[in-house]
């Protein structure tokens, strides 16, 4: 039924006129509990279907959760506040949500469903897609290997991002986590490309989203980016369908277009807690922190629409931002979702009260993909070397500098006060960096390396001789 | 084939997601599979209550509408096992992924086998007599060129008799016969219903240890062919790394690898690295002895309910053939995950943490299908599993943690802390055990390492008593202990980092045999006694400890995967570098 | 949907065609004119970005080159902007003129077939005991229990217009 090459699910059927039967329109509301809208005397409403909610002259829009007999229950994306049983009339679409895609969206700045902001006509496109997505097969999938560079020392050099990972950030509210998002939206480049963004925001504040538009303005202008926007007072339920247009509007991009696509997804926590809300009302068993039980696959059907795929251009790389809740990385969000993505670059109240940008936690950070995107014939021969030297040393800082807490840093041995001190050249030379520095690779690495040369030689065991000699700063404490 | 009766028609009444319940169809069996509305996407039966039943979908249900039709097919969920399953991928329902499009949409029915499957001719090459009498597990012949073991055409569970006709040597289809015993033909591939365990004759006793080339697994919780092993980490501690090297470098003869509701892009990696690796024993490629099962977490869900079934299968699929198979299940919570949610939307009472109150025996019945036996055809033979379990928050307190504890023979716990200080593999030492270590110690004895388990203990206990030092060390610093002591902590250190630590991407590293590994710790135990000679003798512990010991770290990383013999002439001149200390 | 005798669709066809034509008719009207004001603003607003951009990279200074950056980006997006509300007044031109010219239907001589066939239509859908109304700007609407059907000549202007924007879209698309 679909196009076996390029676009996930386009059918042929989409483009023909709607059935009368659209015309149809339902009265008979039986529930109104939280998000939900329970409609009798329905036939023929398949799961999954799209709706049209007239409320009283406006147009909401609800999705089909189950269909029991004539019953069909929907979620409202725009909540049921003012609903009530006699002002309401609901049309179904006949088949689960589909959008245009196309390069229309481009320059776009739309809200959480998708319509304009911006002051503009719809967005349209020759094509439309269901929102859900397909799978990709996995065989279909080419192993991301090519490095992003995004000008950040932290991230290029010890969670190396790769073309067509999915890399999230995790914060805690107050961080600068915005900053570091659009950084990269603005900075990364690839092979020496710059990136199409997708951003979608979740429940941001309408501060947030200013800042935002200014940073990444020049995208904007440049048609490079699209925004949907859902901001911290717009219809919670929305949420839902934000990440999936945004998604579907990047996969369209990339693999049909052949554009690398970066997707920014903020706040995957507020998502959540959308989809939490139905569920609660749903009144399904919870599992944990009445979060539902099938949380981790609502996610991945998100995070997993990353890729690359064999034998064609484009990509998507998706980077989520989520707050953790107290900070707590075992809440369920950042939880399943460090279960799914290919690593996570961690930010910490700690490193930020040093004064240090961005405050990436670097030993809690990981970039799974980074051995198959760094190193020799990809960044440097001594990429990957060093960053896990880098990492191993900083370890040992961390115990150092707990002792030296504890038992005073007189009482330290010499090789213990060298990790102080090379703790503070890391993080003053190497993580501290601007909100618009854009550093090369090499400036990076040679920033490791200083760092490294302020501990006695015999400490780098992970760096080979070779390199060593090579790359060692010259009259070092370590030479 | 199972066949349950004839085909029925029923209405789809309700659908909420993957579940959906059907009015009319009468005759229906538990575990049937139905075809469902016009995409005809299959449904496999859960629960039958008059003439209704409720079904859990393979596939995603949108679209599926009250009052479209359910039609019985007669067949549960069954494999088609034959030539040409190694090397390939296939998905959830054992459906060939590798012929797939691109974009993986509904209505690939379990009905339909892949033409290119059925249409691919094998030679086959007979090798028993007509006129034998033949029983279940007899070889018939073989057929050369489908993967890296020499594929064994059997005599299937269930018919034995005189062998009446047999092929001759020719080209022939998956399911063309090739021999006819008594009046029952035999056809090259055979179906199995996935959720059947296979059939064998006993288990013997015994243990043989499965070489991972993970040295703290081999060196400190080996594994025994046969066995069931769990490795539960939190996200981020290298489970799958850990897994995939033990994909790549284990003595198995065959590997069956089931992402089940993991990453698509780790699938990717899998398939292109074993696809590169070359398989030391015959010279092929790794993916030749690899079967690789595929259903990633944004597939459905119920699908990846079922891939850990179909991988279990195909392992005792080629276990019967007479192999060493490795099945790996990465992950099992993901599994556990697909049951709770179908056990919640069908409103059962559920247990613990939402899991349905038959998770334990699930989990039971799915590890003791791990087993070393004697087949019907009278071989040895094992299925080793493997299950990675994902504890929410790193939580080991959660239902799947603690039910699979029950039920392994091995548990290797991924450290968190470990894994942040980069000491990879993060196998916890305090955490983790295996249950075989005296029976492995026993085949060690006997197959010409007498010293194993003396040197397995002295590691173990030199670790133990380097982590505490270590903590006390954290408080009152580690200049304030005793000389002795302060020998410890580096023979700890030397033997984490020189030892258990192991380098994945390295060439030299990423595989170590048995005796390398064995060499690499006799050198750390060694360097740690001739320490306490040294500090015994007067000499300075702050001396020691400043020495070089790259030598020793640098060992695992300098020397072949196999040489042995390149560590241990290392040690001479290690232990003379350091009595130059004197 | 199952059980509707196929191509039931087709008494619609007449008033879709007449629909696509006069939406049509319009685009061809107002586009060309629209697309011309639309980029010479486009041109208008770039060239001042670029003039800005000129400027500070004379200044020289840092801070003044980023200030500059920012300031000839939002100069674009207010040109953008400008141009996005035209096409949208443009679009919503479009579907009035639109609305009008179905309704104008009403006196085509073969108004009296087409609301034949739209009383046909709605009973096929909902069924016999349906209570068929005319609507007073054309079509009819039909309710039968809690359902109801709008079958107005507006209402299928609008739907007939969405479904064409892939040809008419030109009109609003970059």
């Amino acid at each position: 039924m679909t196009d076996r090459t390029t676009t996930p699910g386009a059918a042929d059927s989409e483009n023909l006129p709607r059935k009368a039967e659209g015309r149809i329109s339902h009265g008979d509301v039986r529930e109104l509990r939280g998000p939900l809208l329970v409609m009798g005397d329905v036939a023929g409403v398949g799961w999954d279907e799209f709706a049209s909610v007239d409320v009283a002259g406006r147009e909401r829009h609800g999705l089909v959760l189950e269909v029991d007999h004539d019953l069909v229950t929907l979620q409202v994306l725009e909540g049921t506040d003012g609903m009530a049983p006699g002002n309401i009339r609901v049309r179904f679409a006949g088949q689960p949500l589909r959008i245009p895609v196309g390069p229309g969206w481009l320059g776009r700045v739309c809200n959480g469903r998708g319509e304009p902001l911006d002051g503009g006509p719809p967005v349209t496109g020759d094509t439309t897609l269901p929102v859900s997505g397909w799978p990709l097969n996995p065989v279909h999938r080419e192993p991301p290997q090519e490095p992003v560079l995004t000008g950040i020392s932290v991230i290029d050099a010890l969670t190396t991002l790769v073309r067509g990972q999915k890399l999230p950030i995790f914060s805690v509210p107050g961080l600068p986590h915005l900053a570091l998002a659009t950084q990269i939206a603005a900075q990364a480049t690839s092979g020496g490309t710059a990136f199409r963004v997708v951003f979608a925001a979740m429940g941001l504040t309408h501060a947030d989203i200013a800042y935002v538009r200014d940073r990444l303005e020049e995208r904007s202008a440049a048609g490079e980016l699209v925004l949907l926007l859902n901001a911290a007072d717009d219809p919670v339920i929305e949420r839902i369908l934000t990440p999936r247009i945004a998604l579907t509007v990047a996969e369209h991009l990339a693999y049909t277009e052949g554009h690398d696509v970066l997707v920014i997804m903020s706040d995957m926590t507020s998502y959540a807690e959308a989809v939490r809300e139905v569920s609660a009302a749903r009144r399904e068993i919870p599992a944990r922190r009445g979060y539902p039980g099938y949380l981790y696959s609502d996610l991945a059907s998100l995070y997993e629409r990353c890729g690359r795929v064999r034998g064609q251009n484009g990509s998507v790389t998706i980077v989520p931002v989520l707050t953790m809740p107290a900070g707590d990385i075992t809440h369920p969000v950042p939880d399943l979702t460090g279960y799914i993505t290919e690593g996570q670059i961690v930010l910490s109240a700690e490193v930020a009260a040093r004064g240090i940008y961005p405050p990436v936690d670097a030993l809690s950070s990981l970039s799974r993909l980074m051995r198959s995107g760094a190193g020799a014939g990809r960044t440097r021969e001594d990429h990957l070397d060093v960053a896990a030297q880098v990492l191993a040393a900083l370890a040992r800082a961390r115990q150092a500098a707990e002792l030296a807490e504890l038992v005073g840093a007189g009482a330290l041995s010499e090789t213990d006060r060298s990790y102080i001190a090379y703790r503070g050249q890391v993080e003053s030379g190497l993580l501290n960096q601007g909100h618009d520095e854009l550093r090369s690779l090499d400036d990076t690495l040679g920033r490791a390396w200083s760092a490294l040369a302020t501990l006695p030689r015999q400490e780098l065991t992970m760096l080979s001789t070779e390199f060593l000699d090579r790359y060692l700063p010259e009259g070092s404490e370590a030479s | 084939m199972a066949t349950l009766g004839e085909p029925q028609a029923g209405t789809v009444v309700r659908v909420s997601g993957p579940l959906m319940e059907v009015d009319g169809v009468e005759g229906v069996a538990m575990l049937e599979i139905l075809a469902v509305g016009p995409q005809r996407i299959s449904a496999e039966t859960v629960a039958i209550a008059g003439n209704r039943a409720t079904l859990q979908a393979y596939e995603y249900t949108g679209g599926v509408k009250a009052g479209d039709a359910a039609v019985a097919t007669g067949n549960q969920l069954t494999g088609l096992l034959g030539p040409g399953l190694l090397g390939q991928v296939f998905d959830g329902l054992m459906r060939p992924l590798s012929s797939a499009p691109l974009w993986l949409t509904p209505g690939r029915s379990t009905s339909e086998e892949d033409p290119g499957i059925l249409a691919r001719k094998w030679t086959f090459v007979p090798s028993a007599a007509v006129g034998e009498q033949v029983s279940p597990g007899d070889v018939l012949g073989t057929v050369p060129g489908a993967g890296s073991v020499e594929h064994r055409v059997l005599v299937p569970p269930g018919i034995s008799g005189e062998l009446a006709w047999l092929a001759s040597e020719s080209q022939v289809r998956a399911l063309d016969p090739v021999a006819r015993i008594g009046s029952r033909e035999v056809s090259l591939a055979e179906r199995w219903p996935v959720r059947s365990a296979r059939p064998f004759r006993d288990r013997p006793a015994g243990a043989v240890p499965l070489h991972t080339g993970q040295r703290v697994l081999d060196l400190m919780y080996p594994l025994a062919r046969g066995a069931a092993a769990a490795v539960p980490g939190g996200f981020g501690t290298g489970k799958t790394m850990l897994l995939q090297q033990i994909a790549k470098w284990s003595d198995a003869d065959v590997i069956v690898y089931v992402g089940c509701g993991e990453r698509g892009n780790e699938m990717a990696d899998v398939l292109d690295g074993l696809s590169q690796l070359v398989d030391e024993r015959t010279g092929g490629k790794l993916i030749d002895r690899t079967v690789i099962i595929a259903n990633t977490s944004n597939m459905p869900m119920m699908a990846r309910e079922a891939s850990i079934y179909t991988g279990i299968c195909v392992a005792e699929y080629y276990r019967d053939m007479g192999y060493d198979v490795v099945v790996i299940a990465d992950s099992t919570s993901r599994w556990a995950e697909a049951l709770r949610e179908f056990a919640n939307r069908n409103g059962d009472l559920p247990a613990e943490d939402g899991y349905p109150a038959n998770l334990a025996s699930a989990l039971a019945a799915f590890y003791e299908r791990a087993g070393r036996v004697t087949t019907l055809g009278g071989r040895t033979a094992s299925v080793t599993v493997i299950g990675a379990v994902s504890p929410p928050g790193g939580d080991m307190t959660e239902p799947v943690t603690t039910d699979t504890q029950r039920f392994v023979r091995c548990l290797w716990l991924l450290d968190r802390d470990l894994a942040y200080s980069r000491h990879y593999p993060a196998v916890s030492w305090t955490g983790s055990f295996t249950r075989d270590e005296e029976a492995v110690g026993r085949w060690h004895t006997a197959n010409g390492d007498p010293g194993w388990a003396k040197r397995r203990a002295r590691a173990a206990s030199l670790l133990a008593e380097a982590d505490r030092l270590g903590d006390l060390a954290d408080i009152i610093g580690a200049n304030s202990l005793p000389g002795h002591e302060r020998m410890v902590l580096l023979g700890g250190r030397l033997l984490r980092d020189g030892v258990l630590m192991q380098n994945a991407l390295s060439a030299n590293d990423g595989f170590c045999s048995a005796e390398k590994g064995a060499a690499l710790l006799d050198l750390v135990l060694d360097v740690v006694d001739t320490c306490q000679k040294l500090v015994e003798d007067g000499v300075p512990a702050t001396s020691i400890e400043q020495a070089d010991h790259g030598p020793v770290l640098r060992a695992r990383e300098e020397t072949g995967p196999r040489d042995a013999a390149a560590v241990s002439s290392r040690r001479a001149e290690i232990v003379r570098g350091l009595e130059a200390l004197r | 949907m199952t059980g509707l005798p196929t191509g039931a669709d087709a008494t619609l066809a007449p008033v879709r065609d007449s629909l696509r034509a006069a939406a049509l008719a319009t685009v061809a009207e107002i586009g060309h004119d629209a697309r011309e004001r639309g980029q010479a603003l486009l041109a208008a607003a770039g060239r001042e970005a670029d003039g800005i951009r000129a400027a500070a990279a004379a200044a020289g200074e840092d801070a003044a080159r980023s200030e500059a950056t920012m300031r000839s980006a939002r100069v674009r997006r207010q040109a953008h902007e400008t141009v996005l509300t035209q096409r949208n007044a443009l679009r919503l031109e479009l579907q009035e003129k639109v609305r009008v010219s179905a309704t104008a239907l009403r006196t085509d001589p073969r108004y009296p077939d087409l609301l034949a066939g739209l009383i046909e239509r709605a009973h096929a859908l909902l069924g016999p005991d349906a209570t068929v109304t005319e609507n007073e700007d054309g079509g009819v609407t039909a309710e039968a229990g809690s359902r109801r059907l709008d079958l107005s000549l507006p209402t299928l202007a609008a739907d007939t217009l969405a479904q064409m924007s892939p040809e008419v879209a030109d009109l609003w698309r970059r």
